[in-house]
């Protein structure tokens, strides 16, 4: 799975992934997150749009990144998900711990508002 | 009479295929040590198992054995007016006999039938089974750290069995007949040589191979052979493996003490 | 995990297998669709189990093939064999949990051998897994201090663990109430829906079978007597399938004549 980082206005990051988010790439996708906790953004969109396969462990990470984030108000936003892995996080009960969106530019919209409500 | 023939030809042939089915598991056995999973705690976990949990039976045994030898070496060497070369009968006796094959035999009984037991309740609980669907190799991932374990458990145990017989032997010896202290233990050093102590080194890891070989072959396939299936199985593996480990641990004794000698 | 065009996942040609010389298993041959539940059924000793152990390559025909995904499972060397059992979950009569680990640990096993994923992600999973079986809370239990269902509860979420693409099941209801068994059916049915899993079960249970079934195949005495959809399956005319449907016990009584011959001599 190839995972790259970019920053957009207002420091927020977007990672986006490609191919399978499975129990050998999800490692790869952890590291960024938790590096990205740690330094404290504010807030980072997950581009999932291009994501085939998410399996227990894509969850499992993306579980631990919202807590890392939460932990000091920052935001985990799911942006692109499609129908198969929506099913999955469905079935793991999730559906409302994790922020989803239609798709990258509703996502950052969704953080312009809540920075200007601050 | 032609009865007779068979029975004996069928004896034959099992033995041969049971003793090819050893060799087969030694093999696999061996490889698994080298193969992945990465194997440094349950390794630490079977020393604990098998050392920490025979401990105190050893040092007891040791004792007692070491007593023992004090006396009778004292009633035997004090025919000969010989009594002040008791320190080396001890010594010699403990490190070079009595020390790996008793400590071979305790072990055996101890750790090596709670291994068997524990093996063979998983194979008839399909535990072996559930680790090859998962693609683990039960050799490495189960055996492997108990061999490893064994291997570095009992020559240790061995050498705590030495000491704590020597002492034994001293208390007696020396408390109780008599015997010079200084004499005791200057024959102690002196007729100790380094192939005694080799001797015993060697014993002890050759023992602890047999030992854990006999042990975990017998708990692999216990409930699959005909005739005994299910917990009867795994009771009749324990027993046999016990029994089998006692008898080579002997055998095995007379062997390397002529090679070596 | 790709879309392929895949008209059969598991194809086995005209096995047969021998346990040293007897003869269990003559001439079966089946498909097993994906995403959909097998479930292969008859009565004890009917050679379902070894049936079983074929599919997941615990035990070689002595004829025939066995084709995954196209690859012939009897050819299948130690690294093929490896990458198809991580494909797989085989969930076994009782679970197979280790007794010297918690049920957490149980679970983490697969993760921990075959994956280099952190603590804190096999933890999340762990409780996951535990979710999904109806089993959350209960990471630090022993499995000796477990009941029946809930250990094979845990043992399936073991098989779970690596998110397997095939489920095979030996025997799930045995030793369990009726509702446990309809708890665990219930189950099965929720993999097969939300995760798209191909399942096969082994059972004897008649009203199990026929809850969760999409194809059946009755065997007996090694061979298969009828397969197909349930319905086509009920409406068979072999007299054994009928039989063995309506639970009727077999013949066995001997005449009357040999019976009394053998208690008391030729009179």
């Amino acid at each position: 799975m190839k995972v790259s980082l970019r920053q957009v206005n207002d420091g927020i990051s977007v990672i986006d992934l490609e191919g399978d988010f499975d129990l050998y790439s999800s490692p790869k996708a952890r590291e960024i997150l938790l590096k990205l906790a740690k330094e404290k953004a504010p807030a980072v969109v997950v581009n999932l749009s291009k994501v085939g396969y998410m399996d227990s462990s894509g969850i499992a990470t993306l579980i631990e990144a919202l807590r890392a984030l939460g932990k000091y108000g920052g935001k985990l936003i799911l942006a692109g998900v499609n129908l198969k892995t929506m099913e999955v996080i469905k079935l793991a009960r999730l559906e409302k711990i994790f922020d989803i969106k239609e798709n990258e530019e509703q996502a950052l919209a969704s953080t312009k508002s809540q920075t200007q409500q601050v | 009479m032609i009865n007779v023939i068979s029975a004996l030809g069928k004896y034959g042939i099992d033995w041969v295929r049971e003793l090819g089915s050893m060799g087969l598991f030694f093999y696999n056995a061996f490889l698994g040590i080298f193969k992945p999973p990465r194997k440094f705690y349950s390794t630490i976990k079977q020393v604990h198992f098998i050392g920490n949990k025979s401990l105190a039976v050893v040092s007891f045994t040791a004792a007692f054995s070491g007593m023992v030898l004090g006396l009778q070496g004292y009633y035997t060497l004090s025919k000969f007016g010989s009594e002040g070369l008791l320190g080396s009968a001890v010594a010699l006796s403990l490190i070079r006999e009595l020390g790996p094959v008793l400590t071979a035999l305790m072990v055996t009984g101890r750790a090596g039938s709670a291994i068997c037991a524990e093996i063979g309740i998983m194979r008839i609980e399909e535990q072996i089974e559930a680790l090859e669907c998962m693609a683990i190799d039960p050799y490495s991932y189960i055996i492997a750290p108990k061999v490893l374990g064994c291997i570095i458990a009992v020559p240790l145990l061995t050498a705590i069995f030495d000491i704590v017989g020597m002492i034994g032997g001293y208390a007696i010896g020396v408390g109780l007949m008599g015997v010079n202290p200084g004499a005791f233990i200057w024959g102690m050093k002196n007729s100790v040589l380094n192939q005694d102590v080799w001797m015993g080194v060697v014993k002890s890891f050759f023992f602890a191979i047999l030992i854990i070989w006999i042990c975990c072959y017998k708990g692999f396939w216990a409930g699959t052979r005909r005739g005994s299936f299910g917990a009867e199985g795994v009771s009749k593996a324990t027993t046999e493996a016990v029994v089998l480990s006692s008898v080579m641990v002997l055998v095995g004794d007379y062997i390397v003490t002529s090679l070596m000698l | 995990m790709s879309n392929a065009e895949v008209t059969s996942l598991i194809r086995v040609e005209n096995v047969d297998t021998h346990y040293d010389s007897l003869k269990v298993l003559h001439n079966i041959s089946f498909e097993v669709q994906p995403r959909a539940i097998t479930v292969i059924m008859g009565v004890s000793g009917c050679g379902k189990s070894t049936l079983l152990k074929l599919l997941i390559g615990l035990k070689k025909p002595t004829a025939g093939n066995i084709f995954i995904d196209g690859k012939n499972l009897v050819n299948m060397n130690r690294r093929e064999l490896d990458a198809f059992r991580k494909r797989i979950g085989v969930l076994f009569q009782g679970g197979a949990l280790f007794n010297s680990m918690t049920v957490g640990e149980n679970i983490a096993v697969p993760l921990r051998v075959h994956t280099k994923l952190s603590e804190e992600t096999i933890r999340i999973m762990t409780q996951l897994k535990l979710e999904m079986v109806g089993l959350a809370g209960f990471e630090d239990f022993m499995p000796s201090q477990l009941s029946g269902g809930m250990k094979k509860r845990a043992g399936l979420a073991r098989v779970l663990a690596m998110d397997p693409e095939i489920l095979f099941f030996d025997e799930p209801s045995s030793g369990l109430d009726p509702i446990t068994s309809a708890g665990l059916d219930n189950l099965i049915l929720k993999l097969k829906s939300a995760f798209g899993m191909t399942i096969v079960v082994v059972t004897h249970e008649l009203e199990s079978a026929f809850a969760i079934a999409d194809q059946m195949i009755v065997m007996d005495k090694g061979e298969i007597l009828a397969q197909g959809t349930p319905e086509e399956v009920k409406k068979s005319t072999n007299e054994r399938v009928i039989q063995f449907l309506n639970r009727e016990p077999e013949e066995k009584y001997s005449k009357d004549s040999q019976f009394l011959e053998t208690l008391i001599g030729k009179i």
